[in-house]
């Protein structure tokens, strides 16, 4: 059942022209927009994808091939795919990509989300010196057994952006949405619906309904 | 050397069985107060004589270890002692929510400024019964718990946690410990398994009841495995709990000590069919012990506690609980070793 549900994620639907160049979409899922910014191996993101999939329509862009891609490009892109308002989620070197888009459209951000962001010293100062105007409800995941520098940059993330939150994902290294997709998938569903206050527990603690 | 009193707080009548889960109706409610009044002043007396720590331990429904909540006996002990650490040997992770342990362990150290050290176990396999955990799920709870106090005390910022076992969307702990960069920690050493969890995490090793050369091949395992993640314990990282009992002269130790011993597996009293359901048949090495590791008189206590050192122990805690030492006996060895034995151990 798993392996078929892998095969069957992510069609690919096109590409948005960047630099002269064309960045991958796939596409999974229906619901609200959630653009998922990645690079490199996309077999790592597949079981997070499949997940967020049930609820919302992801769409998928590997970045390994222009990593710097301006965001009005991606922006402009993704109108084609009829995306205005959308969540975003950028994966270690998806990252910087994600908060320039959260930066240069805050009125179309629903949520950021960052998971094993990259090092500090690699995210462009231009950057982080926009990060305290970043606006939407913002969720920082990092793996508690990721040694590549991602837990200073996630709490720095967590430190310079007013509505954020932290989240440790306990036994994931820095391939945190291979490693634990479901213990990604569950408190990000549950962050985009409900944002900052996705603190708050609404299941309930009856043992004998 | 580092010379810890174990306070076990026995009950302090005799309450007539073994069984586990003893029944309440057996306690004397004036006895329930002597037993914490008494512990508290023993463990004064053990302050007084020089040991280094007092330790407290974790264990429910019976009158051999009469705290529950170590926490509480610790609180106290931060008040009636000026000088020895207190060590909580330790909090029983699967029965507790660890936040709270690393928010009234933080509350401690702040009480005793600054001296508390803590080790973090599963239980007895009595103990999971407490209050119904899943037995064979024990130890990856312990060391979630584990991973996750240590954030708690270290995180900055307000942070979640999304565990196996734990999951926490606002953790945030208040006061900060004064320990920096938190209390010295230690888990246990009594299998290998748990030997590479401490040195993975550098954090400080654990054995009781275990034999001399069973120490010596997990200490070795445990600087192996330290090696492996850059770094090197020392001896200050290694606990070890044992029976003792010392007097002025060898003849005179086991005179008092009679003819009684301990065996582990039946400490407490449960039936086998549960024990073997709650250890899947498996039997650790818990095994009749024939004297207290530490006996005789001072000179043959300075010796044994050699060997211990040279086993690579550096902190020794002590319990002077055995059958058929009386209450005033076990008073009169922690003296004997507090006066001729401390004094030669120091610089070990």
């Amino acid at each position: 059942m798993g392996q078929a549900r892998q095969n069957d994620a992510l069609v690919v639907k096109g590409t948005i022209e960047v630099n002269g160049g064309g960045l991958e979409v796939r596409e999974a899922g229906s619901g609200r927009p959630l653009i998922v910014i990645s690079a490199g191996d996309q077999a790592q993101i597949v079981p997070l994808v499949n997940g967020l999939a049930e609820n919302n329509r992801v769409l998928a862009i590997d970045v390994s091939a222009a990593e710097r891609a301006p965001a009005s490009s991606v922006l402009q892109g993704l109108s084609r795919f009829g995306v205005e308002r959308f969540s975003v989620i950028g994966i270690s070197r998806g990252v910087p990509l994600a908060i320039a888009i959260a930066i240069a459209a805050p009125n179309q951000i629903d949520k950021l989300i960052m998971m094993s962001p990259p090092p500090w010293s690699e995210i462009d100062d231009q950057l982080l010196a926009g990060l305290p105007t970043v606006a939407a409800p913002t969720l920082v995941l990092v793996g508690t057994s990721d040694r590549s520098g991602s837990a200073d940059s996630a709490r720095k993330l967590r430190e310079k952006i007013g509505a954020s939150q932290l989240l440790l994902i306990y036994d994931a290294g820095a391939l945190i949405a291979a490693d634990r997709p479901d213990a990604c998938a569950s408190p990000i569903g549950e962050f985009l619906d409900h944002g900052v206050e996705y603190v708050v527990c609404h299941d309930s603690q009856k043992i004998r309904p | 050397m580092k010379a810890s009193f174990f306070a076990s707080v026995p009950y302090a009548a005799d309450a007539g069985t073994r069984d586990w889960p003893a029944p309440p109706i057996l306690c004397d409610r004036e006895a329930g107060v002597k037993t914490m009044s008494r512990a508290l002043e023993q463990a004064q007396f053990a302050e007084e004589l020089g040991f280094d720590w007092v330790s407290v331990s974790e264990h429910h429904y019976s009158p051999r270890i009469v705290t529950p909540s170590p926490m509480i006996f610790a609180a106290a002990l931060t008040q009636r002692l000026k000088r020895a650490r207190i060590a909580l040997l330790g909090p029983l992770l699967p029965l507790t929510n660890p936040i709270r342990v690393a928010e009234e362990l933080a509350m401690l150290d702040a009480m005793s400024d600054g001296r508390i050290i803590v080790l973090f176990l599963r239980g007895t396999p009595n103990e999971i019964l407490t209050y119904r955990n899943n037995p064979n799920e024990s130890r990856e709870i312990t060391q979630e718990g584990v991973e996750l106090i240590l954030r708690a005390w270290t995180e900055p910022q307000p942070f979640g946690w999304e565990g196996r076992y734990f999951n926490y969307r606002t953790v945030s702990v208040w006061p900060r410990t004064v320990q920096e960069p938190h209390p010295k920690v230690f888990t246990s050493g009594n299998n290998p398994e748990s030997v590479r969890f401490a040195a993975r995490h550098r954090i400080g090793l654990g054995m009781s009841f275990l034999a001399l050369t069973t120490i010596k091949e997990r200490v070795r395992m445990y600087y192996e495995e330290a090696a492996k993640e850059g770094w090197t314990p020392t001896a200050d990282d290694v606990l070890y709990r044992f029976f003792a009992h010392v007097a002025e002269t060898d003849q005179e130790a086991a005179s008092t000590l009679g003819q009684g011993k301990v065996d582990l597996s039946k400490v407490y009293n449960i039936k086998q069919t549960l024990m073997d359901e709650v250890t899947g048949g498996y039997r650790p090495e818990m095994r009749e012990i024939d004297r207290p590791f530490l006996y005789g008189g001072p000179s043959a206590a300075v010796d044994q506690i050699g060997e211990l050192r040279e086993c690579g122990v550096g902190n020794m805690d002590m319990s002077f609980i055995w059958p058929g030492v009386t209450y005033p006996q076990q008073l009169r060895a922690m003296e004997c070793i507090g006066k001729s034995v401390l004094p030669q151990i120091r610089d070990l």
